[in-house]
């Protein structure tokens, strides 16, 4: 952000004694940005989610309002807008009206870090990573607001669930972004990102069998954190109602909607920026980038489509898996994540000190585990091919073949 | 306990009064239960029923016998077609009448298909209510080849009044049969086996039902509990085979038995797997009798007023519900005295409030979703 | 909990979870199951099939005036109202749409199949008065059936309520039955 200030006062012929006020008016340029990207997303997620959950179901999602149904979203927001706001008597008056916003400022805050290209990111944090997980705290108070606020038992039962799952998945979040930080030497997202390598098997996905398992426990740790399928007990819909915020209407209710729908964009852009390269692009140099705008404007669409592939398999997570009961939930935290992420953390410091001292075993393991990766990739391919061609009804591939 | 002793004991055992009302995405039809639990834990879940009362049973002492038939439909919907027969087929042995192997051919395929489509919806709902939305919209879509089946058969999908006192109502023709062969080759293995490794082995669907509310055969029997809830609890016991009607013995099908597939024997998990196999035996039933339907008549010579003579029968079928009967008191005039209808759903309900302490608030919906209670059994 | 359960547990959670999204992923490239009525539906595919029991609808031209309808409806829905006399006129026939089951036995019990089911389904009006379809507009004389012989075929199944259910019914929520024509006139032997 200093350099860029400079660079401003530069180019208008100011002194530096004005880069305080240069700085200011950035952050708000960049708050701005970080909330019309997150609320967008928001709205277009919703649209998508519902077109690919119909499209699972064997039916048609949304796709009146605009072309395909491009503007269900905008629909459904404005008409929830002008909804009544219903506040039931016996809530209590204060917390029930702030916690939809400290929910949503909770997931808002996490968009500062995220490194959207080489060279826009809200602040590069020396603490990055640890800045995530301590301001997604926000999200378990508003939560907790919520339940209790509501004045009935339902959401008081989901409310607690909620914060008990919440609070204890952020341990094996943790644990297996350490499992990356080992090799990195570095909590600062660019810096993770900028001590990747460009091609595939240079991505920490692929560094150590450490890392590659780590990828799944974060994944499955920050679903649990986001309050998704599997994980949804707390807002379940068969069974309490939708949860923790039964009670609300309106646009608070949407506030809710919302910060979960930005969860997903920061799951996703976390997850690649930490183990699948980020905004590098494959067979391009960090200094090479950085020189030419258009190849960062590159950086920053690659960064998009590896986000977007991951919440992709979120929302498809989502129409397929039943739900956990809490008590298995907490199980599967305590007794296989958080285990199991400690074990490799041990696991990725040896193989660290090995790759220091013998390099060629570090490309040999990288280049395997990527081979590991592809296969996987291929049998996952056989099989839904094996789906297709087995079910004896082949008018659902008309317009395919 | 009255009321009163409840709520005493909730506030000396620091318990919580829950309720999940009649109106809730997971009671299957308005049920209203009131829970009492000690934090996630269920003391008890009592079921408060009445919410669909339609007093079917008082309306048959208005209605002649051949007007009632739509009547029985509305008993059952998801199963319309076995309430219909049940009824049918009382009357007949008040009357004395004999019904064409024809239409008895046709009942029973009719009822198949209809069992299919009930235990599709079942399964479905059981995997909606755990959280996997998708099951249910796949087996709506299969359901929705049956309704047309049906639509081409009867003129409805859901509620058929299909059947008539003597035979059935419409015949069949060759549009119809290539129609069900060409059902029942899609539905049997090839949508049976994607259903299976969609759900059925689903390990977080396994974790969530076994061991939930565990029945054994003795407590079963006990309850009164009939059908596939019977059937998973380790009892051999089919009216189709035990106390054949129809022309069910002639055709060859296994009575699936719940053998504590990946955890005890009568369990939630067994309850679902019971049902997935009965729909396959349904579909060998149909695939048998498509073959070889006779030619004939569709309805024996009934009177246009039935006037059965004094006296009483009771006549059950094996719904997809369990054992539905009717028992048809007349008194020689053109309306029955009495006619009460046992469902098995109404059984359920007890198994319900006594298995569901111990439970948490969590496993409640599943055991009533592995029950299969449908609302408008209950309370007729 | 044993090692061999544990890991057993993950294997199992892996292969089902890996089984089952490839399953729905199969599903996400296929063709969906909808069909988009009203306005997109493929042409030459019914909507309905050919037996389908929808609104009821009566052919005057072959309706006898035997009241077998009126009889076997288990509700009472349909209301038929033969005048007596020297002449016999069907002065009233009307079927109250908003109490009908569909379930098809006065269809059934009808000699001559004037009263039958269309394969119409829509049908909404603001006030459930206007739900009540009167056939009748000017006294008719009842179709008197030949003995041993098929019964007429009379209009097209659908045409008769298809205007009604178009007209939405305006003109009938105040109703009067039509006048008797006069006993002296007897040359007048026009069906409707």
């Amino acid at each position: 952000m200093l350099e860029l200030s400079d660079k401003i006062l530069e180019s208008f012929g100011l002194s530096s004694q004005y880069s305080l006020v240069v700085i200011i008016i950035l952050f708000f340029v960049y708050g701005l940005f970080a909330l019309t990207f997150g609320s967008l997303f928001a709205g277009i997620t919703s649209w998508y989610e519902r077109r690919i959950a119909g499209r699972m179901q064997s039916r048609i999602g949304p796709n009146r309002v605009g072309y395909q149904g491009f503007w269900q979203w905008l629909a459904d927001g404005l008409k929830c807008w002008f909804k009544e706001d219903i506040i039931p008597k016996d809530t209590d008056s204060v917390l029930f009206r702030i916690a939809p916003y400290l929910v949503f400022t909770g997931v808002l805050c996490t968009f500062v870090v995220i490194p959207f290209a080489p060279s826009v990111v809200g602040s590069d944090m020396n603490v990055g990573l640890v800045y995530i997980i301590a301001i997604t705290a926000l999200v378990v108070a508003g939560i907790l607001m919520a339940g209790w606020a509501s004045d009935s038992k339902w959401t008081l039962f989901g409310g607690i669930r909620s914060t008990a799952q919440m609070i204890s998945y952020e341990i094996p979040v943790a644990l297996s972004l350490i499992v990356v930080v080992i090799p990195a030497g570095t909590l600062s997202l660019q810096k993770i990102i900028i001590s990747q390598g460009g091609a595939p098997y240079n991505w920490y996905i692929f560094h150590n069998p450490a890392a590659f398992v780590a990828f799944f426990i974060y994944f499955t740790s920050a679903l649990a954190e986001g309050n998704r399928t599997p994980f949804d007990l707390p807002e379940a819909e068969s069974e309490l109602v939708a949860g923790y915020n039964t009670e609300y209407s309106g646009m608070r209710f949407l506030f809710f909607l919302f910060a979960e729908w930005m969860n997903l964009y920061v799951i996703g852009g976390i997850a690649t920026a930490v183990f699948l390269g980020g905004w590098r692009i494959p067979g391009i140099a960090y200094e090479v980038q950085m020189e030419s705008i258009w190849l960062q404007f590159a950086g920053f669409i690659v960064y998009l489509i590896k986000a977007l592939i991951l919440v992709n398999v979120i929302i498809w997570l989502r129409w397929t898996l039943p739900r956990l009961r809490i008590d298995q939930l907490m199980i599967m935290c305590y007794k296989y994540l958080v285990p199991i992420s400690i074990l490799l953390i041990i696991v990725s410091i040896i193989f660290t000190i090995l790759y220091e001292s013998v390099p060629v075993v570090g490309l040999v393991v990288r280049l395997l585990l990527f081979l590991l990766g592809v296969v996987i990739m291929i049998y996952f391919s056989y099989r839904v091919y094996y789906n297709i061609r087995n079910f004896p009804d082949k008018t659902y591939l008309k317009w395919m073949i | 306990m009255t009321l009163e002793e409840r709520l005493n004991a909730v506030k000396k055992e620091n318990e919580i009064l829950l309720n999940m009302g009649p109106q809730h995405p997971s009671t299957h039809g308005v049920i209203r239960f009131i829970v009492r639990a000690d934090g996630e834990i269920m003391v008890e879940a009592l079921p408060v029923v009445g919410y669909l009362h339609r007093g079917i049973e008082k309306l048959a002492e208005m209605t002649p016998y051949p007007g009632f038939i739509p009547y029985t439909d509305r008993v059952d919907y998801l199963a319309a077609m076995f309430c219909n027969h049940a009824f049918v087929m009382g009357v007949e042995r008040l009357l004395g009448v004999e019904v064409p192997k024809r239409a008895e051919y046709l009942r029973m395929i009719a009822s198949e298909l209809n069992r299919i489509a009930s235990h599709l919806i079942s399964l479905g709902s059981m995997a909606m209510d755990i959280g996997a939305f998708t099951p249910f919209l796949h087996g709506i879509r299969e359901r929705e080849l049956i309704n047309d089946i049906t639509e081409m058969l009867c003129g409805s999908r859901l509620t058929y009044n299909y059947m008539r006192i003597g035979g059935v109502s419409n015949d069949i023709n060759d549009n119809i049969l290539k129609k069900i062969n060409d059902f029942l080759d899609r539905f049997l293995p090839g949508f049976i086996e994607e259903f299976n490794r969609l759900i059925t082995y689903n390990e977080i669907l396994v974790k969530r039902c076994i061991n939930i509310a565990t029945i054994s055969s003795e407590e079963a029997i006990n309850f009164g509990l009939v059908g596939p809830n019977l059937r998973a609890s380790g009892v051999k016991w089919d009216l189709r085979k035990n106390m054949p009607y129809s022309i069910y013995p002639e055709f060859k099908f296994d009575i699936p038995v719940g053998e504590g597939f990946k955890g005890s024997v009568g369990d939630s998990y067994d309850r679902f797997v019971v049902r997935v196999k009965e729909m396959e035996e349904s579909a060998k039933i149909i695939r048998q009798a498509i073959s070889n339907i006779p030619d004939g008549e569709i309805m024996a010579k009934v009177p246009k007023r039935v006037k059965p003579p004094v006296g009483e029968v009771y006549s059950a079928v094996e719904s997809a519900r369990g054992e539905l009967g009717y028992h048809i008191i007349s008194d020689g005039s053109e309306n029955p005295y009495r006619c009460k209808i046992r469902t098995g759903s109404f059984s359920a309900m007890k198994a319900i409030h006594i298995k569901s302490q111990g439970c948490f608030i969590a496993d409640l919906v599943v055991l009533i979703a592995s029950m299969d209670i449908v609302a408008p059994e209950i309370d007729r | 909990m044993s090692f061999s359960e544990y890991f057993e547990n993950i294997k199992d959670s892996v292969v089902s979870i890996f089984e089952g999204m490839a399953v729905t992923f199969s599903w996400m490239l296929r063709r969906p199951h909808t069909i988009q009525y009203p306005d997109r539906v493929e042409s030459g595919r019914p909507i309905v099939q050919q037996k389908f029991r929808g609104i009821l609808e009566v052919d005057l031209n072959i309706c006898t005036g035997c009241l077998a309808c009126q009889r076997t409806c288990p509700i009472g829905v349909i209301m038929v109202e033969v005048s007596k006399g020297t002449e016999r006129y069907i002065t009233r026939f009307d079927i109250e749409t908003s109490k009908c089951m569909y379930c098809g036995l006065c269809v059934e019990a009808c000699p001559t199949s004037a009263i039958r089911h269309t394969g119409e389904f829509a049908f909404s009006t603001n006030d459930i008065r206007k739900m009540v379809l009167h056939f009748v507009k000017e006294p008719v004389r009842p179709h008197k059936p030949v003995k041993d012989a098929e019964p007429p075929a009379g209009l097209p199944v659908g045409s008769i309520v298809r205007e009604m259910i178009g007209n939405r019914g305006e003109e009938y929520v105040q109703y009067t039955p039509p006048p008797l024509p006069d006993a002296t006139n007897k040359t007048n032997k026009e069906s409707s």
